[in-house]
C-alpha cells in the first residue's frame, strides 16, 4: 500500500549571515495509513524543521535545495498557495509544542475554533458551526464547552490549552496528525492524559500520526515505528519493540543511556559534546566527533542506511555488510 | 458594571489632574513678568485707569484669593472676560474650539488610517523595497515638525502647483452653512449644503495633513514593528497550519494584537495634535482655538490663557480615557484583569 506521507532526500537550509545552515540533510521517511511514527532526537536536530517543511510553514529565509515530499501522491513542495491552503485544511493537522504560544491571545477560543471550522468549509451556517465547535471540544473531553468557547486562552490551564489545540487540529477530519512535542510544556501528570487523548483520537479515526519527541518513554508507548534523528540526518529506523530491545547506532545507544532512572543511581552518562555547527558540519558522519566508536572512514564518508534485520536500518559503518558498500 | 466603575474611577482621578493643572496654569500666568492691565490698556493709559482695571480683575488681592474667586466663577461656567477680544472667554472658546476640533479630528483620521495601513504594508512586505521606502519616509515624518510640513505644503500647493486652498476654512463665494455645531463640514452635511461641506474638506486637507504626518509616521513605525513581532509568533504558524487564508491571518489575527501598542500611542499623538495645531493654525490662518491661544498668550490675557489651557487639559484627559477603553477592548488580558507579564 502507498504510504500517506513520503519524504525523499529532503534538504532544508537556513540562510544566515555568512552562509547557509544545513539543518536538514537528506532525510527520507515514510508514514503508512494509520501508522503511528515517532521522530526522536535531541533539541535542534531538525525534527521540527522537517515537519514545517511538510506543512510548507518554513520561514522565508529558508530554502529546500533538494528533496521531494508527497502526501497521498500530491507533490507538496510544488503546490500553489491555494493548493497549500486546501491541503492544510484537509490533509495534515499539526499540534504545537507550546499551547500557550499556539493560541492567539486576543481572540476567544470560540472565535478561533469556529473560524477554523468555517474555513474548512465542511459545515455551513452560524448555528451549525457553533454546534460543531461544541462537539469538537466534547471530543477532547473538555467540561462545559459552552463556557470554554467564550473564554480567552489565558483563562485556561496549560492542559486545557493543549486540549484546545488538539481540538483545533482535529476539527476537520484530516488523514495525518503531526504532534510536535505535545507534552513538553505540561506537567507530568497532565502529559499522560494528553497522550492518551491523542492516541485515542488517532486510533478511533484511523489517522496516521507523527509524534515528535525527545522522550524515549513517550515514544515507546505511542508509536509503532521510530526514526532516530541526529543533526539533520536519520541515523536509525526500526519498529518500536526492535529499537527498545536492540538499539544499534552509537547515538541511539547513548540516547538510551542518557535517560535518568527512577530507581536512582545518579544521573546517567549522557553523550559528551553537543550538536555540530550547521554552518560547517563535520565531514563524513555528523555524529562522528561525539562517537565513542568512531573509525577513520567515519570522517571521510557519509554512511548510508544499512539494513540489519527486517524493518531495522542503521546509518553507521559498524553495521556495513561485509564485502562492500551499498 | 465593571466598565462603569472603571470609567467613574478614571473620571475621579482626572478631576485631580484638572484641578492641579488649573492651579499650575493660574500661578504661572500670574508670575510671568508684565502687568496684564497695563498691556491691555496700552502704554499711554493713565495709571489710575490701569489701577481701576487691576481692582476689577482682582489683581490687587493675594494670589490664593484670586484663585478662589476665579474658581468660583469657573464652577458657574464663568471664565471671566478676555482682555483681547473684550468678550466673555466662554463665548470665544465656543466660537474657536469647533474649528480646531474639526481640523484635529480630520487629522486624527488621516493619522490613524494612514499609519496603520502603511505599517501593515511595511510588515507584510518586510525587508522588501516597499518596506524600505515606507520606513525611510516614516523616519523623515517623525523627525520633521508639523510647521515645517505646513510651510512646505503652502509653497508646493499654494504657489508652485496651486491645486488646494491654503487659507481659512471656506472659499469666498461659497454659502456658509448656518452655525450649528460650528464645524463647517458637519453643519454643511446636516443642512444639505454639500458644496460648503466639500469646500470645507478641501480647505482642511493641507493643514490636517501637515498636522498628521508626524503621528502618522510614528504609528506606521509602531504598527510595523509590533506586526513583524507578532508575525513571528507561533500562533501565526498555527493559524496557517489550520488552513486559514493568509490575508485573513494578517488583517484579523495579527492585526488585533498588533494594534494594542499602536492605539496606546495613537491616543497620546491625538492629544498632541491639539498642541501642534498652534503653529499649523497660524501658518494656514485657521480660525481655531490654538491660534486664539497664541494671541491671548502674547497679550498676557490671563482669563483666556487659563481657559484655553484648561480646555486642552480636559481634551488630553478625555482622550486618555477613551484610549484606555479601546485598548481594553482590544486586549482581553487587560479587560478581564489577567495576571501581568504574559
Amino acid at each position: 500500500m502507498d504510504p500517506v506521507l513520503s519524504i525523499q532526500d529532503l534538504q532544508v537550509w537556513y540562510r544566515i549571515y555568512g552562509g547557509y545552515l544545513k539543518v536538514v540533510n537528506r532525510i527520507s521517511l515514510e508514514v503508512g495509513l494509520g501508522e503511528k511514527v515517532g521522530l526522536v532526537g535531541e533539541t535542534g536536530c531538525g525534527k521540527t524543521t522537517t515537519m514545517k517543511a511538510v506543512m510548507r510553514l518554513l520561514p522565508v529565509q529558508s530554502k529546500v535545495p533538494a528533496g521531494r515530499i508527497s502526501f497521498e501522491r500530491q507533490d507538496i513542495l510544488h503546490m500553489s498557495n491555494t493548493e497549500v491552503q486546501k491541503f492544510r485544511r484537509q490533509g495534515i493537522a499539526m499540534i504545537f509544542q507550546d499551547p500557550t504560544a499556539a493560541l492567539n491571545p486576543v481572540f476567544t477560543i470560540g472565535a478561533q475554533i469556529e473560524d477554523v471550522i468555517r474555513c474548512s468549509g465542511s459545515v455551513k451556517g452560524k448555528e451549525e458551526i457553533h454546534k460543531a465547535a461544541v462537539s469538537v471540544l466534547e471530543n477532547v473531553a473538555l467540561p462545559d464547552p459552552e463556557r470554554i468557547l467564550g473564554n480567552y486562552p489565558f483563562q485556561l490551564s496549560g492542559g486545557m490549552r493543549q486540549r484546545i489545540c488538539i481540538a483545533l487540529a482535529i476539527s476537520a477530519s484530516r488523514r495525518l496528525l503531526i504532534a510536535d512535542e505535545p507534552t513538553t510544556s505540561l506537567d507530568v501528570t497532565i502529559q499522560a492524559q494528553i497522550l492518551n487523548l491523542i492516541r485515542k483520537i488517532v486510533t478511533e479515526r484511523g489517522t496516521s500520526l507523527i509524534l515528535i519527541t525527545h522522550s524515549l518513554g513517550v515514544a515507546r508507548e505511542m508509536t509503532d515505528r521510530i526514526y532516530v534523528m541526529y543533526a539533520g540526518t536519520i541515523v536509525e529506523t526500526a519498529r518500536t519493540p526492535q529499537l527498545y530491545a536492540n538499539p544499534l547506532h552509537p547515538y541511539s545507544v547513548g540516547l538510551f543511556r542518557s535517560v535518568p532512572r527512577l530507581s536512582g543511581g545518579g544521573f546517567a552518562d549522557g553523550i559528551p559534546g553537543r550538536i555540530p555547527d550547521y554552518l560547517k558540519p563535520p565531514g563524513g558522519c555528523r555524529f562522528q566527533p561525539r562517537c565513542p566508536q568512531a573509525m577513520p572512514i567515519c570522517e571521510v564518508e557519509i554512511p548510508g542506511l544499512f539494513p540489519t534485520e527486517e524493518g531495522h536500518t542503521v546509518a553507521c559503518f559498524l553495521y556495513q555488510p561485509a564485502g562492500g558498500r551499498q | 458594571m465593571k466598565l462603569l466603575f472603571f470609567i467613574l474611577r478614571r473620571l475621579a482621578l482626572s478631576l485631580v489632574v484638572i484641578v492641579g493643572l488649573s492651579i499650575l496654569i493660574f500661578v504661572i500666568a500670574r508670575i510671568v513678568p508684565g502687568d496684564p492691565a497695563r498691556m491691555a490698556l496700552g502704554a499711554n493709559a493713565p495709571q489710575e485707569v490701569v489701577d481701576r482695571l487691576r481692582v476689577r480683575m482682582n489683581l490687587d488681592k493675594p494670589i490664593y484669593t484670586q484663585y478662589v474667586l476665579w474658581l468660583g466663577g469657573v464652577l458657574q461656567g464663568d471664565f471671566g472676560d478676555s482682555l483681547y477680544t473684550k468678550r466673555p472667554v466662554v463665548e470665544d472658546i465656543a466660537e474657536f474650539l469647533p474649528a480646531t476640533v474639526e481640523l484635529v479630528i480630520f487629522a486624527g483620521i488621516i493619522m490613524a488610517a494612514g499609519g496603520i495601513l502603511l505599517g501593515t504594508l511595511s510588515a507584510k512586505y518586510n525587508n522588501t523595497w516597499v518596506d524600505t521606502i515606507i520606513r525611510l519616509f516614516s523616519y523623515i515624518g517623525v523627525v520633521t515638525p508639523a510647521f515645517v510640513f505646513a510651510i512646505l505644503f503652502m509653497l508646493l500647493f499654494g504657489y508652485l502647483w496651486p491645486i488646494l486652498p491654503i487659507m481659512g476654512r471656506l472659499s469666498t463665494g461659497v454659502v456658509e452653512p448656518v452655525r450649528m455645531t460650528g464645524m463647517v463640514v458637519v453643519d454643511g452635511v446636516l443642512q444639505g449644503n454639500f458644496p460648503a461641506a466639500f469646500d470645507g474638506i478641501k480647505h482642511m486637507i493641507l493643514p490636517a495633513l501637515a498636522l498628521a504626518l508626524g503621528g502618522l509616521s510614528q504609528e506606521a513605525r509602531i504598527t510595523r514593528s509590533s506586526m513583524v513581532d507578532n508575525l513571528n509568533k507561533d500562533f501565526v504558524l498555527a493559524h496557517h497550519a489550520y488552513g486559514i487564508p493568509s490575508q485573513r491571518i494578517l488583517w484579523r489575527y495579527v492585526m488585533k494584537p498588533s494594534l494594542i501598542p499602536t492605539v496606546s500611542v495613537l491616543g497620546l499623538d491625538f492629544a498632541v495634535l491639539f498642541g501642534n495645531a498652534f503653529l499649523v493654525e497660524m501658518v494656514f490662518n485657521w480660525p481655531g482655538l490654538s491660534r486664539y491661544g497664541i494671541n491671548v498668550m502674547l497679550q498676557k490675557d490671563l482669563n483666556a490663557i487659563s481657559a484655553v489651557i484648561l480646555v486642552l487639559g480636559l481634551i488630553f484627559v478625555l482622550t486618555n480615557i477613551v484610549t484606555d477603553l479601546i485598548v481594553s477592548f482590544l486586549d482581553p488580558r487587560i479587560r478581564l484583569g489577567a495576571a501581568k507579564g504574559e
